[in-house]
Formats: C-alpha cells, structure tokens, sequence
C-alpha cells in the first residue's frame, strides 16, 4: 500500500506539458458543461421560490424576486403525500433490488456456454426491447394476473430488464476469463461461480443498473394511472403528477360551464401549472441527488484483479 | 455438492415463490402493507351498527368532467357522508389521459358511476356497460322532476324501442330550450374602458374600425404601467383542437361574432345552412384574415405562437393584452377595484356583429351520468340514493353555493347574500364543523352537476349562480358599469345584444351523435394537425397575397388528405342536430 | 468420457432451470400481450369487441400511403427521423469520452461535483425544460434583451419559432439533458478496469493520451460497441416528448418525427389500430436491423453482439 501510494505521488510530480494542457483544458470545458447543467436547476430553484407572475413572465434570473413559500407548502399539504411516500420509497427498493438481482444474474447466466440453448434465450430477452404490444392488451393481461390495484403491479413487469441485462453481461466478459477459469478447476459450480467470483467484481455496472432502476421506478406513474384506483396505492409521482395536471387542465374547468368562469379565472392567478412543475422536480429530485454520492462510492475505486486472483 | 445442491434449490425455490405471490395474491391482499380491501368495497371505518346502511361505501366513478383522479376530500366529503354515507373515488380521463378509458373499456368495466360524453355514452350502453335503472330511478323524485328530459335523451338512444332508461344528462335547467338567461354571451369583443373612453368612444361598425380602434391604443400605450410591452392580440397555441370544432382556439371563439357555430369540420351558418371551414367567404378565413391584418399592423404578440396558455396568462394579469373575448378572460384582470376605478374590461359593441350563443342547456350539456353494469344490490341502492340527493334543493345550493354561513346567508329580509366572496380564490379554511381544510381543496370534485347553476331556485326566483344573485349585482355595482349602462342603453351586455338583433340563440336539442368511425377519426386528426399550422403561418404571414397563398396552399394539402370525406361526414351527422334545432326554433314561433 | 458428457448436459439443464422464472416473466409480460397486434388488421374502437365484421386485412398498413400527399407527409417524417437518429448516432461518443477525460482529472472532489450535476438535466421533464428556455428565449428574454442591449440585432429573434438548425438543436438539447446521464454507464465500466495495469504503464512514463489510447479505450469498446448496436435498432424511435414540447406550426415541417407523427395521428378514439400497425412496423423494422448489425458485427469483429 505504501509502495502505491509513493508511486502515485512520484507520478503527480512528474506531469509533463501535454499532460497539464490536457487538464486544463478538461476544467475549462467540465466546467462550462457543468454549469449549463446546473444552472437550469437553479433556475427552477429561484422560481420555485419567487413570486409565480414575476417568474411567468421570465424576470426571475438570478436571484429570488418576492420571495415567499407558498410553492412548497401547498405540495406538503396534499392529502395523502405520506402514504404515497411510503408506496414510492417500497417499490424503489423492492424493484431495484429485483432487478438488480435479474440483470446481475441473468448477464452472468447468458455468458456461460454451457447453458442450454444460450444464444436462443439471449436473443429471446434482447428482442423484447422492440416490441410494444400497445396499452389494451398490457391492461388485460395485467388484470388477468391480478396485478391492478396490487402493489406487486409495479415490480413484476419490469423485474427482467433486457437494457441491463446486456449491460451486465457486457461487463461480465470483460472480466479476465482466468478468473472463472481458475474458480471453476477448484471445482465451482455456477451458483458458486456467480456469488463468489463474479458479483463482486461487477460491483460497478449493478451501482449503475441500480441508479437506473431506481430512478425510473421512483419516477414512474404511468402504471398508477392505468392500474391503480386504490389510493392507498398511489405513489409519490402519481400524486404530483395529478396535482401538476389539476393546475393544467384549467381548460375543462372553465370551459364547462359559464358560472365557474370568473372564479376559476381568478383561482388560475393564485398558481401557475410552470409554478406547480417546478416546485414537484425540485422535491422529487432532491433526494435523488442526495442519495446519489452514496452510488458513487462504487465507481471510484478500480478494482484490482490481482487482489481477487491472489 | 450437496451444499450446492441445496443453495441452489432455495434459489429457485424463492424465485418460484415470490413470483406466485405477485400472481396470485388477490388484489386486496397486499404482502407489503398487509391486507387491505378492494377499493370497490373498502370502508374505512369498522361499521359501528349493525344496519348495513350505516357502513360507508366506497363509490368508483369514471368521470370525464373532472380534473382531479383520487378519493374527494374535504368538506364536500363530509356533505357526502352525512347524506348518504358515500365515499366517492373519481377516475379522471383528463389526469390519466384517454388510454385509461380505452383500457378499462376494453376491459369491461369503467366504474360504478360514470360520465361520459354522449356519444360515447351511446356505445357504452350498446356494448353492455351502462346499467338499465328504468325501474329504479322512478323512486328518485328529485330526478322525476327532470323527467321529460330524461326520457327524450334515452329515446334517441339507438336500439332503444322498449324505453328503458340508462342515462340521466347533467347540467340540466328548469328553464326552456330557448331560453338564454346569462348576462354574457360566451365570446364577444372586451376592450379596456379606460383606454376606450380615452380615444372618445368611437363607434365601430367592423372588424376594421376594432383593429383602429386597437391601433390607437397600443399607439397610445406601447406598454403596460410597469413598462411591459403590451399588445393588443397575446394568443397561445396549446389550446388548439378538441372541443369538437377543428381549427385553432383563438380563432374558432372569434368565429362566433359573426353569429357563425363551427361543428368539426363544417360551418352552421346564421341561416342554418352548411358550409365547411375551408369557405373563403365564411368566417374561419375572415377571422384568420382579420388576425394577420392586426399582424402586419403590429399589433399581435410576437410570442403568440411559441407561449403556453400559463404565460398568455401572466400577460393578461399584467395589463399586457388589450383585447379579449373570452367572457371568462376578464377575470384574469377586472377586480373590483378596478371595476371602481373604471380601467376594467367590458364588452363593446362592433355595429356588423351577430353574436351567437348557445341556449340554457335544458336538456343538458351533452355529457350523460349513468351507472355501471357491475353494480348490484346494496351498493345500487346507495348510489340511487345518492343520484337523486345529488338532485335535491339541498344538494344543489352546496353544489352552486357552497356552505350556508360561510358562503352565503338568508338575512332578515330573506334575501340571499353572498359571504366570503374570496373563498374559492383564496382557499380560505372552512368551519372545524366541516371538515377545516381549504374551501377549494374540499370543492366537489365531480365537477358536472344534475342541476345547472343558470337554473331558477324555486326559493328565491333567481338563478342559483351566486354571480345573479341581485344583492350580489348591487354591490358590485360601480359608475364604470353605470357609464358603460348608459352609454348603450342597456343594463347588461346581452340586454344590449338582444336590443339590437345582435344574439342570435342557438337552442338546445336533445341528439345522440355518432362518434367517429376510425377511418374518420384518423382523417380529422391529420386534417386537423395540417389546418391548425397553417392557420398560424398565415396570422403570421406578411402581406395578403402570402396569406392568400398559404390558403389555397393549405386547401390543397387537406383535401389530399381527405377532407371532403370529412366534410361529407360532418354534414351528414350534424344535420340531424341542426334538423332538430329548427324544429326547436320553429316550435317556439 | 460418456459420464463428462452427460454431467455437462446436465449441468446445461440445470443452468437453464435457474433462469427459467425469469424467462417466464419475459413471456408473461413481453410476449404474450403481443397478442394485441390482431389489432392492427380490424377496425378496432373501444368498448366494442372484435368481431369478424369489423376485419380490415391490411387497410391501416396501406392507409399510410394511400394518397400522394400521406407519402409526401410520410418521407417528410421519415427525414426528420432519420436526420436526428442520425445525428445522435454519429455523437454516440461524446458520453465515453465525457466520462474518460473526467476521470483523468484528479481531484476527487471536483470529479463527485461535475459526475453529480451533470446529471441533474435528465430529471428535468421537457415540460418544464420547453418553459425554461421560452422563458429565457422569447422575444423579451434575457438572451433577446442582452443581443440588443449589445447593438447585435434590431428587433428580437424568434429562436423557438424558426426552423433553421432544428436538428442540430434538438441534438444539443438531448445531448445536454443525457450526456451526464448515459456517461454514468461508462464510468462503471471505467471502474472495471484492471487498477495494475494503469499503474504499470504510468512507471513506464506512458502520458495519459497513451494511457486513454492504449488502455482505457479499448476496455470500453465492447460497452460502446453495444449500445450502438442496440441504439441503431430503435433507429426509428426518438421518443415524442421533446419533439411535441418544441414543436410549433412554424418548425413542423422539419421537426417531426415519427413516434411524434403517430401520437399526432392516433389521437382520439379510433386511432388505436393504426397506432399498433406502425408499431408492428417499427418492431419489424427494428428486428431487420439488429440481425444486419450482428451480421456486420460478425464480419468486421469476428462475434455478434447478440
């Protein structure tokens, strides 16, 4: 470990011209890319927070302008946000685990010669990325299996992801094949192969299916609106979503009759749908961004072959 | 081995399990939170007595009025469960989108209630979805006192011979078929006052003196107070199609000034004749016209085609827009201070106008509540007995009023007077006895009503429209009102209107028109998309020939696409409405 | 020998038994709902059910070209899908390479912040990534005000409403809201890389273009090469959303694409059959070319990538 790290700090003194021009050259664009990316999300920070006319008409732009709490205290007292909180946070963690676990296997399994029709099933889960059967047979099927207004609706459909799967797989034949091939001499059977070796060189690729997977299921409700009537099933986006869609879909309620025109005219003044959505990303994405670094920790170290070997 | 063996088998064996679980479980198990009951039939709170009509019922409804899907909270709630001990759960097409109807119709089974648009409501009864409630609904009296309506809706039902009843309309009115009794018609020219009476009230006789008179304003007032530049036309283009009219919003409304009804893809003209919106002598092309000439004027929001209707919004709050037509645009700005300090918006007359409004929706408003074929035994008979509640006196003052002593009060006099005129705006938190919460937050979420607002109250002879109450009309009553009152002779705006042979009354008949074949409905969606832009470009175009161009231009591309099929359609389906209408009309010379 | 064999084929079943369950899934919500593409030959309008009378053979494959102008329309689109599929493809490689430079820079600290925030525009819907930039593109937005406050121009653009460059801008927008997202895939595989042999060539005084060029590269080839392949297949899928966010009657022409085009056109009740027709077009057209890129991958590579 001391030799590593000697050499490490011998190798920073030595950068050379071309090396440090890289750089420099690296922090200059990772730093311009990074504040088009952030800056937008201060931007629906600031307006979040800013008086939603003024932020209508675009005058909020670099910092507060009539600042008030109004945005976040209405979405706090949304009926049921707790609930629907506890749905969110338990398909997350149920259906990236299970799929995590599926991608992992699965992309582990495809690489092994020995299983049976290999190329056969592979290319059977791979093709399912494109296909689309349409919303009404989906439905009916969903409903057959029980899975509308059933908490498990959310998890099955999407356990087996082929995108991961491939990914997974990818990553698995990157691994040196001495690996499996030294394990399997010492008499490894594939459970063995796969929990022993494999899972815990692939570390960073399931970091990375887990990111996905956790992101679309905390961040779906199509399936809410189409599957679940029970509201004490509703999840966190569903709830937003809705709360975004009330706020927009102001046409109907005007439209539909002349004696709620003017009141709900005035109603719209009071919140605007731009005000409404922007106060919704920055509640639904602050915890992703907080539980982010915690991903991380699996990318930074590269794994040392050698370790695992000896 | 055997270790291996054995881990392996647990594998599966987990595999296997958890998979028969999610399968298999019956929905109102759920393994994470434990079991809970079908929404159909959950209640929340244990039956305190052993009388079955004490249990809460949970009621699914299938509701294309609303704009709110999820389980009606606050005190509209509470009104349902001390009169019939309800719980309503709202499926709205409008949050889920239309796949939720093409899924759960396909799959049999929309909800317990539903509402729908007639049409639609035609198929459903045709495909078995809709219950017959013929002998039932006999026993709601407060409904009964709908009656004739009811049954002319079900006897244009197709297949209908026996007479059955499958479907009560909503918004109904206890007043007559051609009857007109708002103050406002739906779309007609409002101008600022202030700035109005600052150019000395010209009279306009066409839609070119409005765009002068236009011109002169924004001459005058380039900007708002604040510095913002204002314009006179701020239009959006997200509100475009649907409605049952083809074309863009903002100009199908304006149509309408010229007493002209665009129906899809036709025109009904004042003379009850047809013609379709590709006429260059019908109103679509004038209206298109009369917009690019304010264009090459100057005088429309360079943004018009870019901004959502939430920006078109800010603008009009802000005094950034001159003119609207929308009866409903000016609550975007008026206020009572302002309707004091005279710079409100009202509506002026243009001499060559007809302006043409639908009648009180005697027969309803085209949407049909009905109850689904599932429903059976207990949970029926609750949900007759909310249906005719939900026709009651009672039911409707809530509906349209709100709650007595915090909305409205019968003073000694015994006239109504309306109280927290801001509650809805401003969701003011309701009496602890009535739930607390906000007074919008607990609004009823249905959103469609047996009774329409514009229906007379027996108990005062006035409509039940707290906005018609004539103690409500007395104080809001102003000098700006007063000016405008004598200026033209008339009280209110349709009183002008009618005064001068300038509305012209559409009455209301009771049709089932058929929905669209797919052919056709994949023809109006492409004809539509290719109108509704060209329809922009050209209010954007720079001079009349370009504009002229862009018309044949586009009349050529739609009828590539099948236009005339649409048209002939069209004709065909709306002539059946517009046979009955001049029936109507005739019947009440 | 006999024995070898048949514990080797045994050891094949068994591996197939323990991915069973998860085929199965695959089948129950992938491939038996597939059923629903009967759809696409009737004349299908919901609640009513499908009935022989209502049997349309082929009439929705054949009513997308009926009419010299549907052509028209339908190759207008079909350019649009291609022009921006192609511009995506021909970019694949700006997230590796996002990631390979980032993780050449060695303060940690400011690795974690631009990994982290440039991930942020891939949770912002197009809804609101439309209102943000009207808000700062619109006639009195901030870039019109600055571009004349500086004498630039006289009268303010229409950016939003012009069509000039909209595939090059559509490109930006997407390359900006995934970029950060998609590089995440590539610095796990970054990760993966044997640590020894970055350090032996770093003693051997390789700079880091050769480390990059000899090393990393090459590792996330396959990853790179992959996700090409399976991009290349969904050529005809751009998604809808950004595309019906910025469209206007003014960039329509070039700014449609065809996943936009169909949610166009299967609005409303009667769409249904028409939209799982195109479907079942885009499914077929998608299986063609994965064969021909594996077959391509074949030739040029040696393997297939599926």
């Amino acid at each position: 470990m001391n030799m590593k790290h000697a050499i490490k700090k011998k190798n920073k003194q030595k950068l050379s011209l071309e090396d440090k021009v890289i750089e420099i050259i690296s922090y200059i664009i990772y730093t311009f890319f990074s504040f088009v990316c952030v800056y937008p999300f201060y931007y629906i920070f600031i307006n979040s927070l800013s008086a939603n006319d003024l932020s209508e008409r675009g005058k909020v732009l670099v910092w507060i302008k009539g600042f008030h709490l109004k945005n976040y205290t209405d979405v706090i007292k949304i009926p049921g946000l707790l609930t629907a909180l506890k749905v969110s946070v338990a398909r997350t963690l149920i259906g990236t685990l299970l799929t995590v676990v599926a991608a992992a296997f699965l992309g582990f399994m495809f690489t092994q010669e020995t299983l049976w029709k290999r190329k056969f099933w592979y290319r059977f889960v791979v093709a399912t990325m494109y296909f689309n059967a349409g919303i009404i047979p989906w439905f009916i099927t969903m409903r057959n299996l029980n899975l509308t207004n059933n908490f498990w609706g959310y998890i099955f459909p999407t356990a087996v992801a082929p995108f991961y799967i491939v990914l997974c797989k990818t990553f698995v034949e990157s691994i040196p094949s001495e690996l499996q091939q030294a394990a399997e001499i010492d008499g490894a059977g594939t459970l063995r192969l796969f929990f022993k070796i494999v899972l815990p060189v692939i570390q960073p690729i399931l970091a990375t299916v887990a990111i996905f997977t956790a992101v679309q299921q905390w961040n779906s409700f199509q399936d809410t609106l189409l599957l679940v009537t029970d509201s004490k099933l509703y999840t966190l986006q569903f709830i937003l979503y809705q709360y975004i869609t009330q706020a927009s879909s102001l046409k109907a309620l005007i439209n539909s009759g002349s004696s709620s025109a003017s009141l709900a005219a005035s109603l719209a003044t009071a919140q605007t749908a731009t005000s409404i959505r922007m106060t919704v990303t920055i509640v639904v994405v602050t915890p992703i961004v907080l539980i982010y670094p915690f991903f991380q920790r699996f990318f930074i170290k590269g794994i040392m072959i050698g370790a695992v070997k000896g | 081995m055997k270790q291996k063996k054995l881990l392996s088998t647990l594998v599966l064996t987990f595999l296997i399990a958890t998979i028969l679980i999610g399968c298999s479980t019956p929905s109102g198990t759920d393994p994470i939170k434990g079991p809970t009951t079908k929404p159909s039939s959950s209640s929340d709170q244990p039956a305190t007595s052993d009388t079955a009509s004490d249990k809460t019922i949970t009621i699914e409804m299938f509701n294309v009025a609303a704009n709110y899907q999820g389980v009606q909270s606050g005190w509209f709630a509470k009104v349902l469960k001390d009169a019939v001990n309800i719980e309503l759960n709202i499926i709205a097409p409008q949050v889920a989108g239309d796949a939720i109807y093409q899924t759960r119709a396909s799959a049999g089974n929309l909800g317990d209630l539903v509402i729908l648009e007639r049409s639609i409501f035609a198929d459903c009864v045709e495909t078995g979805l809709v219950r017959d409630i013929t002998n039932e609904i006999k026993n709601c009296p407060n409904i009964m006192d709908y009656k004739a309506q009811i049954d002319v809706f079900n006897k244009s039902l197709e297949g209908n011979d026996a007479g059955k009843t499958y479907g009560i309309p909503v918004e109904m009115t206890n007043t007559s078929p051609i009857t007109f009794s708002q103050d406002v018609v739906y779309s007609s020219p409002q101008l600022r006052w202030d700035l109005y009476s600052e150019l000395g009230y010209p009279e306009m006789k066409n839609l070119d003196d409005l765009l002068d008179v236009l011109a002169a304003m924004k001459e005058a007032h380039p900007t708002n107070d604040a510095g913002d530049p204002a314009y006179p036309f701020s239009l959006w283009p997200d509100w475009d199609g649907g409605d049952g009219m083809m074309g863009i919003a903002n100009v199908v409304q304006l149509t309408t000034w010229y007493g002209e009804k665009i129906k899809q893809s036709i025109i009904v003209k004042p003379d009850d004749t047809f013609t379709d919106i590709l006429d260059k002598n019908a109103s679509y092309y004038k209206i298109t016209n009369f917009l690019n000439k304010g264009y090459r004027k100057g005088l429309v929001d360079p943004d018009s085609g870019t901004q959502n209707w939430d920006s078109a919004v800010a603008k009009m709050g802000n005094g950034q827009v001159y003119l609207f037509w929308y009866s409903w645009q000016i609550g975007f700005w008026n206020s009572q201070e302002r309707l004091t300090n005279g710079n409100a918006f009202i509506f002026v007359p243009v001499k060559d106008q007809i302006y043409y409004a639908d009648s009180d929706s005697y027969y309803g408003s085209g949407r049909i509540l009905g109850v689904g074929s599932g429903v059976d035994g207990e949970k029926y008979e609750r949900i007759m007995k909310f249906l005719n509640w939900y026709a009651s006196d009672e039911s409707v003052m809530y509906q349209h009023c709100g709650i007595e002593g915090f909305n409205y009060e019968v003073r000694a006099d015994g006239r109504y007077y309306v109280k927290n005129d801001n509650a809805l705006m401003d969701n003011l938190p309701v009496p602890e006895e009535w739930g607390g919460a906000g007074y919008n937050d607990g609004l009823n979420k249905i959103n469609q009503w047996i009774v329409a607002s514009i229906s007379t109250n027996p108990a005062t002879g006035e409509p039940y429209n707290t906005q018609y109450w004539s103690t409500y009309k007395e104080s809001i009553m102003t000098d700006m009102k007063r000016d405008w009152a004598d200026k033209f002779g008339a009280p209110e705006p349709v009183d002008y209107m009618e005064k001068n042979n300038a509305l012209l009354v559409s009455p209301n008949v009771s049709i089932t028109l058929p929905s669209d074949p797919p052919d056709i409905s994949v023809v109006r969606n492409q004809c539509e998309a290719d109108l509704e832009d060209y329809t922009w470009r050209m209010i954007f175009a720079k001079d009349q020939a370009e504009f002229d161009s862009m018309w044949d231009q586009m009349t050529g591309q739609l009828n590539g696409l099948g236009f005339q099929e649409l048209v002939k359609h069209d004709k065909e389906v709306f002539s059946i409405e517009l046979d009955a209408k001049k029936a109507a009309k005739a019947a009440a010379n | 020998m006999d024995f070898f064999k048949d514990k080797k084929k045994l050891r094949s079943y068994r591996e197939f038994l323990y991915i069973l369950p998860f085929l199965a899934l695959v089948a129950i919500f992938s491939y038996y709902p597939l059923y629903g593409w009967v759809y696409a030959f009737f004349d299908y309008k919901p609640p009513f059910p499908l009935s022989a009378d209502r049997f349309v053979g082929f009439k929705w494959f054949i009513s997308m070209v009926n009419t010299p102008t549907k052509v028209t329309q339908l190759l207008n689109v079909l350019r649009n899908t291609f022009a921006i599929s192609g511009l995506s493809t021909l970019f694949s490689w700006f997230p590796m390479v996002f990631a390979i430079f980032l993780n050449e820079i060695r303060s940690r600290r400011y690795r974690k912040f631009v990994q982290t925030v440039t991930t942020l525009p891939n949770f912002i819907s197009w809804v609101l990534v439309y209102s943000i930039a009207y808000s700062v593109l619109n006639s009195t937005g901030a870039v019109n005000s600055v571009l004349t406050g500086l004498g630039l121009i006289d009268t303010p653009r229409m950016f939003l409403q012009s069509s000039n460059h909209i595939w090059f801008k559509m490109w930006l927008w997407l390359t900006w809201k995934n970029a950060g997202w998609a590089a995440i895939m590539y610095i796990a595989a970054i990760s993966g890389i044997d640590e020894e042999m970055n350090e032996a060539a770093r003693i051997d005084g390789a700079s880091k273009l050769q480390i990059i060029w000899n090393i990393t590269l090459p590792s996330l080839l396959p990853t790179y090469f992959v996700l090409v392949m399976l991009n290349l297949a969904n050529f005809l899928s751009n998604g809808m959303e950004q595309f019906y966010v910025f469209q206007n009657a003014f960039n329509k022409e070039y700014i449609q694409v065809l996943d936009l085009y169909v949610y166009n056109l299967a609005m409303g009740g009667g769409g249904y059959s028409l939209s799982v027709a195109i479907s079942i077009l885009k499914s077929l057209v998608s299986v063609i070319l994965l064969v021909g890129t594996n077959s391509l991958s074949k030739l040029v590579r040696g393997e297939g990538f599926i």
